[in-house]
């Protein structure tokens, strides 16, 4: 039986690792991302995603580099996201030793460029990112541009978009749970999940293991924290151990 | 010390495989062409992409019956890896314009998404476990463990005998190891992606196949 995962999401702002709370990046928990890795390799953890943050354009190389330099030693699969504006950078990522790409500013900009990745790789290799923010009539929207820039959007109907034009999965968060210890946005995570195909990455806001089986109950078929493991030895082991002990399917 | 050729037909993230064997302290080659193909005695065929894409990259680089006709002898080993282990039967669904595949083993390759019957998502993707049928070069300390697979389409055998681990998936029991009964062998899942289990996996290829 196909297990449900369990994904580390390590945030990484000009090389380094850092802490997000709701999209602000101020902390920085370890100084090299290699580390960060090797140990959530090490800590059976199903999978893993590097998400560059920073505020530049010109960080692609060095996240580049990062990837290049992680992949060695890591055996599970490896997801990376932010900044992919061309077919080529994507591609470079993926020779770099990447598995999936995760996209998000690119549906709104350019989905031409997203078609012909996933047309290239398949669209199992193609992760679209999600982030929706409150606005100020009390409605979830859809954010891009690290958050920036509210496209008038929600989640369901942009979710179905992607879908639609070549993503094989979701990683979704909502910017007002990020870093906000109060469990996943599940209300939303419920509606996509009803709505789409393909599987549904749940991610923001973790502060216990219980959030982590409130998202799976919700619909998502994979749960993802990033700040929460970082602060605890073998913090995965020990929620898998939790979701187990719950009866969820899971790789112990 | 032998060195094992690794199929590049910039279809995606071969560096994982590669990774994975320098990392279990072998070399690899990059095998790009008919003379690097006869220059290796055991071969990965990786694969992530599409079918077709895939199919034309091989017949281009002169592969596809370098392929067929390397593998025609039997100490020399083959393995292909999710999209490679496809690649390995005779057609696909997958296939748009109905190209043929390498025909090495006798199975076909069907969409998940026709076969399955209740709301299974598709891709197939995650950690999944393998039963294996038959005692075989992947050894059965691998039986019941979880692989990382990540595919829409699955290859059934039309002779058992060509099947060394099944996968259930929903209600859809495909083979996750098929192999020709000789030299030929294909694993749908990833073992450069799938931990200690998938680094031993390998590591048997290299060592035992």
């Amino acid at each position: 039986m196909l297990k449900h995962r369990l994904i580390a999401v390590i945030i990484i702002r000009d090389g380094q690792v850092v802490q997000s709370e709701k999209f602000k990046h101020t902390n920085v928990i370890h100084y090299d991302a290699f580390h960060a890795v090797e140990a959530f390799n090490n800590w059976s953890v199903d999978e893993i995603l590097l998400l560059n943050v920073s505020k530049n354009h010109s960080s692609q190389k060095k996240f580049l580099e990062i990837v290049k330099h992680v992949s060695k030693t890591c055996f599970v699969p490896l997801t990376v996201g932010g900044y992919i504006d061309s077919v080529a950078y994507g591609s470079s990522l993926i020779f770099s030793g990447a598995d999936k790409l995760v996209i998000n500013t690119l549906w709104k900009s350019d989905i031409e460029t997203v078609r012909s990745l996933s047309g290239r790789f398949g669209r199992q290799c193609i992760v679209a990112s999600i982030d929706v923010k409150m606005n100020n009539q009390n409605l979830k929207e859809v954010h891009v541009n690290r958050g920036e820039v509210n496209i008038g959007r929600n989640a369901v109907q942009w979710a179905e978009f992607c879908e639609k034009n070549g993503a094989g999965e979701i990683f979704f968060n909502n910017i007002d749970h990020d870093g906000n210890r109060k469990g996943y946005d599940t209300e939303t995570i419920s509606k996509i999940s009803k709505k789409v195909k393909i599987p549904i990455i749940a991610f923001g806001g973790v502060f216990s293991w219980k959030h982590m089986l409130e998202g799976l109950n919700a619909g998502a078929d994979a749960v993802a924290a990033a700040n929460i493991f970082h602060y605890k030895e073998m913090a995965t082991k020990q929620a898998k151990k939790y979701l187990s002990r719950q009866n969820i399917k899971i790789r112990i | 010390m032998s060195v094992i050729g690794v199929v590049n037909y910039e279809c995606g993230n071969i560096q994982s495989v590669i990774n994975a064997i320098e990392f279990l302290g072998y070399e690899f080659r990059l095998i790009e062409n008919k003379e690097q193909l006869f220059s290796c005695q055991k071969v990965i065929l990786p694969g992530v992409g599409a079918f077709d894409y895939a199919v034309d990259a091989l017949h281009s680089k002169g592969l596809f019956t370098a392929l067929q006709e390397w593998s025609k002898e039997k100490s020399n080993q083959l393995l292909g890896i999710c999209l490679g282990m496809q690649l390995l039967c005779a057609d696909s669904d997958e296939s748009l314009e109905n190209k043929k595949g390498l025909n090495l083993i006798d199975a076909q390759v069907l969409s998940l998404s026709k076969k399955i019957q209740n709301d299974e998502k598709i891709p197939h993707m995650g950690w999944n476990e393998i039963k294996l049928i038959t005692n075989n070069i992947f050894s059965k300390e691998f039986n019941n463990h979880d692989f990382y697979f990540i595919h829409s389409y699955a290859v059934f055998v039309n002779n058992e005998k060509h099947s060394l681990a099944k996968t259930a998936y929903g209600d859809v029991l495909f083979s996750s190891i098929i192999t020709n009964g000789e030299n030929v062998h294909g694993v749908q899942f990833h073992p450069e992606k799938s931990h200690e289990y998938g680094l031993n996996l390998l590591k048997n290829f290299i060592t035992n196949a």
